[in-house]
């Protein structure tokens, strides 16, 4: 399958301080994939590198086979960027800012535009400064999709809205990726939001990826084990089970094994285990069980 | 492409241009509403001895109206772009960022450009009802730096908002004030006119160093 996105050995640093070091993935064409990670794991950085606005310290990073730093005005115009905040040219209305962006796109389509703008009761002359974050994210939602392009890039989509909005962008686009078959790379703070719009989740732990899978193969196959223990109970060092807690004499961990296989490998580090219970795990629930808690 | 830009341009900018170009024409007026009370108060021969005999020029009030008009429609069209980073859409635009530069600074400077030029030609035409030739002459040459000032006042708001460092903004910004202050050296009627030449080189130097500016911005500096 076609990579729209690919990087290769890239490496950041802020000062001293390592973001990552030969960090490698790709993404397929006409998937929709959703960047995660904690906190300064590099999500922002990686965003920034893709956009060409972060020069890498060495590595590299292809949009559509160009490198994204000096991208061609004819990649530009296939690959779609949502800014965290969905920050838009606030000095124009409605109108305005689509006369503006339609000069530039050969295959602008402003009916998606227009209707995602009657449905939210937007008059044309209402000025973007005078929206509300909510209406501003579909201001820029709607214009991405009168773009039409290949590829979006949509930077924590979730910020700044309500519930409500929230879903509204998220079904949007599904509907639109999946109907005209683009490829999408997004990330947002809230995990809950991307369960059911993300084909893959790429999850960064602090300096490397830490996993690149379908989310259906993650909701479907990544488990919570839990069971009693006794007090001196200890998972040792191993990569397939992932952050072992015991509280109280109730051990609780995650892993990809089955609810078998699970038992029978803690059995040999601790014979005296008992009632495993195995639970089905949210997109959220997961990934904090793949990065832990703290 | 270039009306879409010169579009956006002029819906950010509208306002304060014409701002600009009233503010301009008001002094204008003041300045021939006070010849023309010097005249009658003054009477000719007493002006004349004034602006010959005592090298006097009757235009100063002239002087700031090109650096406050370069500084304030500099200001008035970066800070939007830098505001929320809003730069990344501008760059993002299917062109090459050199291009999308020389077009957004290329519509304020025609626009800044012609205002200057009405103000530059109204002067002349008006001093020309109440002076003979070498005098005007003489006028010409002396506010012509105040204009290339306004120009170069407009740049380097340019050169030191894009900068996305504060650090090395501030840097940017004395180097700004040196530049400009080579325009406020001598204020002696035609004090500039063997160097005009060399005035203009710093317009151009301004110009070009926006393209850093732009590059540091595109490096990522902002992060580091």
């Amino acid at each position: 399958m076609q990579s729209v996105i690919e990087c290769k050995n890239l490496t950041h640093y802020y000062g001293n301080r390592c973001i990552y070091e030969n960090l490698n993935f790709t993404v397929q064409k006409g998937r929709i994939t959703g960047l995660l990670g904690k906190n300064g794991t590099g999500k922002t950085t990686t965003i920034n590198i893709m956009n060409g606005y972060l020069k890498p310290r060495s590595g590299n990073c292809y949009l559509l086979g160009e490198p994204s730093h000096s991208l061609s005005p004819g990649t530009k115009s296939k690959i779609g960027l949502l800014i965290e905040g969905h920050v838009q040219y606030s000095f124009f209305n409605i109108e305005q800012i689509e006369k503006f962006y339609s000069s530039f796109f050969p295959g602008w389509k402003r009916e998606p535009y227009y209707e995602l703008m009657s449905k939210l009761k937007i008059a044309p002359g209402q000025k973007i400064s005078k929206m509300s974050c909510g209406q501003r994210s579909q201001v820029a939602l709607g214009l991405i999709l009168a773009q039409d392009p290949e590829l979006l890039i949509l930077d924590d989509f979730s910020m700044g809205l309500d519930p409500g909005y929230r879903k509204l962008f998220a079904d949007y686009l599904r509907e639109y990726a999946k109907e005209e078959k683009k490829s999408i790379f997004i990330t947002s703070h809230i995990i809950q939001d991307l369960e059911h719009l993300v084909d893959d989740c790429l999850i960064l732990d602090y300096g490397t990826v830490m996993l690149h899978k379908p989310t259906e193969e993650i909701l479907n196959g990544f488990k919570r084990y839990r069971f009693k223990v006794n007090n001196n109970f200890t998972m040792p060092d191993n990569d397939q089970f992932y952050n072992t807690e015991v509280i109280k004499g109730m051990a609780e961990t995650y892993s990809f094994l089955n609810n078998e296989e699970a038992f029978n490998q803690i059995k040999t580090y601790n014979p005296e285990i008992s009632g495993i219970q195995e639970s089905k795990l949210t997109l959220e629930e997961a990934f904090i069980g793949l990065t832990g808690k703290y | 492409m270039k009306k879409a830009f010169f579009y956006k341009e002029w819906i950010k900018t509208r306002w304060f241009l014409l701002a600009i170009l009233i503010g301009g024409i008001l002094v204008e007026i003041y300045l021939f509403l006070k010849l023309g009370r010097s005249f009658r108060y003054a009477g000719h021969e007493h002006l004349w001895d004034v602006i010959v005999n005592r090298n006097q020029f009757m235009f100063h009030t002239l002087k700031y109206f090109p650096i406050l008009a370069g500084l304030l429609i500099g200001i008035v069209q970066m800070i939007p772009e830098i505001m929320e980073k809003r730069l990344k859409l501008s760059l993002h635009l299917p062109l090459y960022e050199s291009k999308t530069t020389t077009l957004m600074v290329g519509y304020i400077l025609i626009i800044l450009i012609s205002i200057f030029i009405i103000s530059f030609i109204t002067l002349i035409l008006g001093a020309a009802i109440y002076f003979p030739l070498e005098i005007i002459k003489s006028i010409a040459i002396t506010v012509l730096p105040w204009y290339l000032c306004g120009i170069t006042a407009y740049l380097l708001v340019v050169f030191c908002c894009l900068e996305p460092l504060w650090r090395r903004r501030i840097i940017n910004i004395l180097i700004s004030v040196c530049f400009l202050g080579t325009y406020f050296l001598s204020s002696f009627p035609g004090a500039y006119s063997k160097n005009i030449l060399t005035m203009m080189i710093i317009p151009a130097i301004s110009f070009l160093l926006i393209y850093l500016s732009v590059f540091r911005f595109k490096t990522g500096v902002q992060t580091n």
